[in-house]
Parts: structure tokens; C-alpha cells; sequence
């Protein structure tokens, strides 16, 4: 795939980072920056289209599923590349889990974030091999079991509420779902935590904290 | 003129070196808070120095401001809290720059002009 023509758009707090990382991708014959905003809410994804939205997350306030979910609705096509100083694995997962495609530090050089955008937008994933390498010890000590940050929002909550005894039925009552979209959060709950029943899912839930 | 910035972030560096090199200001850029030999050494004129990812950022103040105590001393910050930003200001910061300033703001506040 070709990365020619990249269209890019900047979600960051601070306007003069954000004018350094137009600065950074508009030196790149590659790149077309198409957008420079401050939130995601706020930003006119869905009118300039981008390929790329590279979202610095360290400025944005609230949940990280609300700001990724804002880009993903507002730029459904775009490949989300997230910034950010935090090198803690939970969220790098809750972002990767909330539609990231890239989570990346910035201590890095601007020619280190160029060449990891693109891989992005050739296609791959990318995480900064520090926290790649935090999260590979700890499922090292967790016998090379997935864990419950790998879970979106939405899974976590339906997770909280088969640990609290609720039926599917139940479930999309409390959540305002179908009972076949909680079929669906169900079953990849249970993919992701490689078990097959929803007591072992209550254990996962009980163990993690969430209920 | 000599300028520190002191930004772990090291992405930004070279952008916030730019706009005060464009000034005719010789810069130095760490990713840590220097010792007060090093600052000593260093002798800048302008501190630029990031709040929002140093360890001990007030901590770095108070020892920046000991060591150059005629320095302009600068922060940048994205989500400080009023009451830390009084408190950046006792420990030493002449100039607070928010998450809305730009480079025309920065330069105006370190009291820079564009070299001719």
C-alpha cells in the first residue's frame, strides 16, 4: 500500500505542540496536514476526512472510550495514532481497545513519529516497545493470559453486569441494547479472556477489581 | 542571549528551539531538570521549562530560580490548576504560558524579537 498523499489531521491541546507537529508532518512530501484542532470534540473531522488522526491525549480531559469514540464517529475511515507521555500499559490497551491503531511516546524524535506513522498507514499497528514490553512481562507473570484491560468500556460494563448475576436479557435492559448486541460483547469478552463460561468471567471481573 | 529548555517531550524540542534560534537565541535542550553545576555551566538567560511531564516540576523551579536568579523563567503548561500556577509563580516562574499561547505569545512573553 502506498502512503502517498496522507491526509492527516493534528488533535492537540497546546497550540504551539500542535504547530510543531503540523510543522513536523507538513515537512513530509507524504503528508497533507488537513486539520489542526484543539479536541476531538470540537474538530471538523467528518468535514476535512483525514486517513490519519494523530491525537495527542495527554491534554484531553475525560474517558479515553469518550475521546477516542469521538474521533471514530466523526472520522470513521481514519487510522487513530495516539501521543502521549503515559508509558503504563492499561492505557496503551484502552486506547488500542477503543480504536487506537497506534499509541506512541513523545520523547521520541520527530523523524522516530514519522516513520511510525506510517507504518500505521501502511496498514500496521504500532506501540512504543517500552510499554509493548511492560505488557508482555506482566502477561509473563499472568501464565500468558490475556487480561481485562485488553476489554473495551462497553465490555467492561457488560462484564461487571455478568459478575453481578445478570442474564443477557437483563443485561440489555440495564445497557439499552439488543439482547443479540450483548450476545456479541459476550462472546468477545470471552475470546479475549480465552474462557468459555460466565462464572470464569465473574472470577476475571472479581479478580480485576471492576466489581 | 543563551536559552535552556528543559521538555521531556522530546517531539516539541526542536520546534521550540526553532522559534527562539529564529531570535538569535543559542539554545540548550534537556529532557531532565539540570543540577546547579550544570545550570552554572549552562548560564542561560530564558528557561523554558514543561510542567506537565517533570517529575518534581516546582521542585526544578525553586532550584532554577536559586541558581539563575536573573533568568526569565518560563512555563509551559496544558492542564495546571490555578493553584498550582500561584504556587509556580512563588517558586520562581516569571511567565506563565497556557495551553492557548502560540509562538508569537512565547516570544512576546520572553520579551524576544525576530532578528532582522
Amino acid at each position: 500500500m502506498t502512503t502517498s498523499g496522507l491526509r492527516i489531521a493534528i488533535v492537540e491541546s497546546q497550540v504551539l505542540f500542535a504547530k510543531a507537529l503540523c510543522g513536523i508532518f507538513a515537512d513530509d512530501p507524504e503528508f497533507k496536514v488537513v486539520g489542526d484542532y484543539r479536541t476531538p470534540q470540537t474538530a471538523n473531522l467528518q468535514g476535512v476526512a483525514p486517513s490519519l488522526v494523530v491525537l495527542d491525549l495527554d491534554g484531553q480531559n475525560g474517558d479515553i472510550a469518550l475521546t477516542l469514540g469521538a474521533c471514530k464517529e466523526a472520522a470513521p475511515g481514519a487510522r487513530i495514532c495516539v501521543l502521549s507521555m503515559n508509558l503504563s500499559p492499561e492505557i496503551m490497551q484502552r486506547c488500542l481497545s477503543n480504536g487506537a491503531e497506534a499509541y506512541i511516546i513523545k520523547d521520541i524524535s520527530p523523524a522516530e513519529l514519522i516513520r511510525a506513522v506510517k507504518t500505521v498507514a501502511e496498514g500496521q499497528s504500532y506501540v512504543d516497545p517500552r510499554v509493548a514490553g511492560g505488557l508482555l512481562r506482566r502477561r509473563s507473570l499472568n501464565g500468558g493470559k490475556p487480561d481485562i484491560m485488553e476489554l473495551s468500556a462497553r465490555e467492561s460494563e457488560v462484564l461487571k453486569l455478568i459478575a453481578e448475576g445478570l442474564a443477557n436479557k437483563q443485561i440489555s435492559a440495564r445497557l439499552h441494547l439488543s439482547e443479540k448486541t450483548v450476545k456479541n460483547h459476550v462472546s468477545r469478552i470471552f475470546s479475549k479472556l480465552n474462557i468459555s463460561a460466565r462464572t470464569q468471567a465473574a472470577v476475571h471481573a472479581i479478580r480485576a477489581g471492576i466489581v | 542571549m543563551r536559552a535552556l529548555i528543559i521538555e521531556p517531550q522530546r517531539l516539541f524540542t526542536p520546534f521550540l528551539a526553532g522559534v527562539l534560534e529564529e531570535r538569535g537565541v543559542a539554545v540548550l535542550a534537556t529532557t531532565l531538570a539540570l543540577d546547579r553545576d550544570q545550570l552554572a555551566l549552562a548560564r542561560p538567560e530564558i528557561v523554558l521549562i514543561d510542567a506537565d511531564h517533570l517529575p518534581s516540576p516546582l521542585m526544578a523551579l525553586a532550584d532554577l530560580r536559586s541558581a539563575l536568579p536573573s533568568a526569565r523563567i518560563a512555563v509551559v503548561y496544558a492542564w495546571a490548576e490555578a493553584a498550582w500556577l500561584v504556587l509556580a509563580r512563588a517558586f520562581g516562574a516569571d511567565v506563565l504560558i497556557g495551553p492557548g499561547a502560540d509562538e508569537e505569545r512565547l516570544v512576546l512573553e520572553l520579551g524576544l524579537r525576530r532578528r532582522t
